[in-house]
């Protein structure tokens, strides 16, 4: 028997294969598809403190093997969710993260507290997300602000708590020792990288917001790196995400040192990536006689020390 | 419920300059569809281009689709060079489509460009259920006109209108309109095209208190109301207005829900 299943935090997940934040709905969205139950976990769409109108239309645009997009983090709101959404989250037997976003670190702190509730894992904290112009990127680019977010969000609940970390920086190892310190369970990378696109006909940007966050393919082989290099600098789990499509994209994420890994564009391209990407990974485990995923993360740096 | 399925091309046709015609063999897709709904349709076998495409179902037949979309990128390129016999990956039926509960009673589809294609699902369904169907297709250019042949058979009567006065009446799809609307008592107007002649129409219909149904288009990522990419701001019963996604809450919208362009900033 091969094992899939694996220990992120404390918490056993039924595989590695998580759905992203904004690419995922709320789980429920792709149960038409696929029994959404299979999946190691899922992480909820950003939630503010208040409801967000999000960014005027033109909030999409694809590009060489990349989306980019400025959502503007739309939401109903923490009160909504816990109202309305939450209750259909609990009916999917698998864990949920909440992911949450703040305008200011107090925000955070209610936020966290308020989704300290049954039905909720844990927390995914995004101190990166590049559309909202007065929170998210301050904080992931500000080792002070990155810890500080990090011990707030963690002085206010018992839940597990992962710092989703920004690829916008110059230093990523930095942020990520960050929030190790601020006392995170564990850290996910990357968010979207800042982009933007120019339609040459009307000569004005394409999208609303000017800038918009681009995921996707094209933005694998960064999120690879980052992975590997904060693998070597913390010892905290890491969930490694951006660009996974294929098998062989998890499978590097995993053996650059993730723990387990998070679909976001591939989501969107296909509703079946999740239970595609889980049946994938358990073929090549039986075809490679690998008796245990766990043993192929951070595989690729074990090479060096020999 | 939609799927996320494989279909088989039966047949790939160019009906015109670069408007093709597809039909897809796909049971479980044709069996759920309704007139106004999509599919996303994979383009390539490969990450480029990365998302699918949306495209109007177009006619229900059986257990087979047709799909008649114009080459302007990439993705549609790459369509019309696919082969009979060739399998293609889907997900549909997706949105809401229009509200079909209509008999006997009198109607006009209105139809600007590719906004034509999901107009022959629905006049075939109207047209069975008893209604008396007008309708108005709108080109650029004589050049551009498709279906108008198609439409005769569900139609008492087809206007033809282009940009350019090449053929038809001179201007666009609403252009008629305001002559038809002071003869005839539509009991419903349904319409497909671009922004411009939607709001166009919308307006006009408002204020002559006509119920009617606009498809609207916005760019889309999912297709599956997850990525909150392809929203447009609609307004509620009680007046407030927020961002509705295209892809589930519409494409169809009543003229009462779209927020017209002139309105926006206030
Ligand atoms: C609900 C819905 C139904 C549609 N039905 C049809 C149909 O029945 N027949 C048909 O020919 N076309 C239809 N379209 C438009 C079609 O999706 C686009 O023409 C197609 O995605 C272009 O893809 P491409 O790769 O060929 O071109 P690209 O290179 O991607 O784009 C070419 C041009 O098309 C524009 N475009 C791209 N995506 C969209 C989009 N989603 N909506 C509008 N414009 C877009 C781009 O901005 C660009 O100007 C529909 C769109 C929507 C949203
Ligand atoms: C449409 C869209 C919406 C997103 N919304 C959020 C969000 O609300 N919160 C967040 O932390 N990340 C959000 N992301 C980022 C993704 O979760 C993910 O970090 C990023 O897309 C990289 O992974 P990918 O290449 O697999 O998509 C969003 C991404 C996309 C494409
Ligand atoms: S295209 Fe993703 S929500 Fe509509």
């Amino acid at each position: 028997m091969t094992n899939l299943a694996i220990d992120l935090m404390g918490l056993t997940l039924k595989n590695p294969v998580l759905g992203a934040s904004g690419t995922y709905g709320s789980g429920f969205e792709f149960l038409p598809y696929y029994d959404v139950s299979l999946m190691g976990g899922i992480i909820g769409k950003g939630t503010t403190l208040r409801a967000k109108v999000g960014n005027p239309p033109g909030r999409l645009f694809e590009t060489s093997s990349g989306l980019l997009n400025c959502i503007g983090l739309q939401n109903g709101g923490v009160d909504y969710f816990l109202r309305e959404i939450l209750p259909e989250v609990r009916k999917i037997d698998t864990h949920f993260f909440a992911n949450i976003s703040g305008s200011t670190i107090e925000e955070y702190g209610i936020l966290a507290e308020k989704l300290d509730v049954d039905g909720v894992s844990g927390l995914e904290v995004n101190i990166s997300c590049p559309n909202v112009k007065a929170g998210g990127l301050a904080f992931g680019t500000i080792p002070e602000d990155a810890l500080a977010v990090t011990k707030e969000v963690k002085r206010k609940t018992s839940k597990k708590v992962m710092v989703k970390l920004s690829p916008n920086v110059t230093s990523i190892v930095e942020i990520a020792q960050a929030v190790e310190e601020g006392g995170a369970d564990g850290i996910s990378l990357i968010n979207t990288l800042l982009g933007m696109a120019i339609d040459v006909e009307k000569q004005e940007p394409v999208l609303s917001n000017i800038f918009g966050g681009l995921s996707g393919p094209a933005v694998k082989p960064i999120g690879l790196r980052m992975v590997y290099e904060v693998y070597e600098a913390v010892s905290i789990p890491i969930v490694g995400l951006g660009g996974i499509v294929s098998v062989q994209d998890a499978l590097e994420y995993i053996l650059a040192g993730a723990t387990a890994i998070q679909l976001g564009t591939a989501n969107l391209i296909n509703p079946l990536a999740g239970s595609v990407m889980i049946q994938g990974l358990e073929h090549y485990l039986v075809e490679h006689q690998i008796d245990d995923i766990r043993t192929l993360i951070g595989k690729a740096h074990h090479k060096e020390e020999v | 419920m939609p799927y996320a399925t494989n279909g088989t091309i039966t047949a790939n046709i160019l009906i015109h300059e670069h408007i093709y015609r597809m039909e897809i063999e796909c049971a479980d897709i044709a069996k759920e569809a309704k007139p106004g709904q999509f599919i996303q349709i994979r383009t390539s076998d490969h990450l480029m281009p990365l998302l699918n495409r949306p495209i109007s179902i177009a006619r229900i037949k059986d257990n087979r689709i047709e799909i008649i979309y114009a080459v302007v990128g990439e993705g549609t390129k790459n369509l019309c060079e696919m082969k009979t016999g060739a399998t293609v990956s889907m997900v549909g039926p997706l949105g809401h489509g229009f509200e079909t509960n209509l008999s006997r009673e009198k109607v006009l589809l209105v139809g600007g460009g590719m906004g034509v294609a999901p107009l022959h699902a629905l006049a075939e369904v109207l047209y069975a259920q008893g209604c008396e169907i007008d309708t108005i297709l709108g080109f650029n250019r004589q050049e551009d006109i498709f279906s108008d042949k198609e439409f005769e058979h569900w139609s008492n009567n087809v206007y033809v209108t282009t940009m350019d006065g090449s053929c038809g009446i001179h201007g666009h799809a609403c252009t008629p309109l305001d002559r038809h609307l002071s003869i005839y008592d539509y009991r419903h107007i349904y319409a497909c095209g671009p922004q411009p002649m939607l709001h166009a129409l919308g307006k006009i219909c408002n204020e002559h208190h006509i119920d009617c149904s606009l498809s609207v288009e916005e760019y889309m990522a999912c297709g599956i109301g997850v990525c909150l990419g392809c929203v447009q701001p609609i307004r509620d019963k009680a007046g407030s207005i927020s961002y509705q996604r295209v892809c589930v809450e519409g494409p169809v919208f009543s003229s009462r829900e779209v927020v017209y362009d002139d309105e926006l900033g206030h």
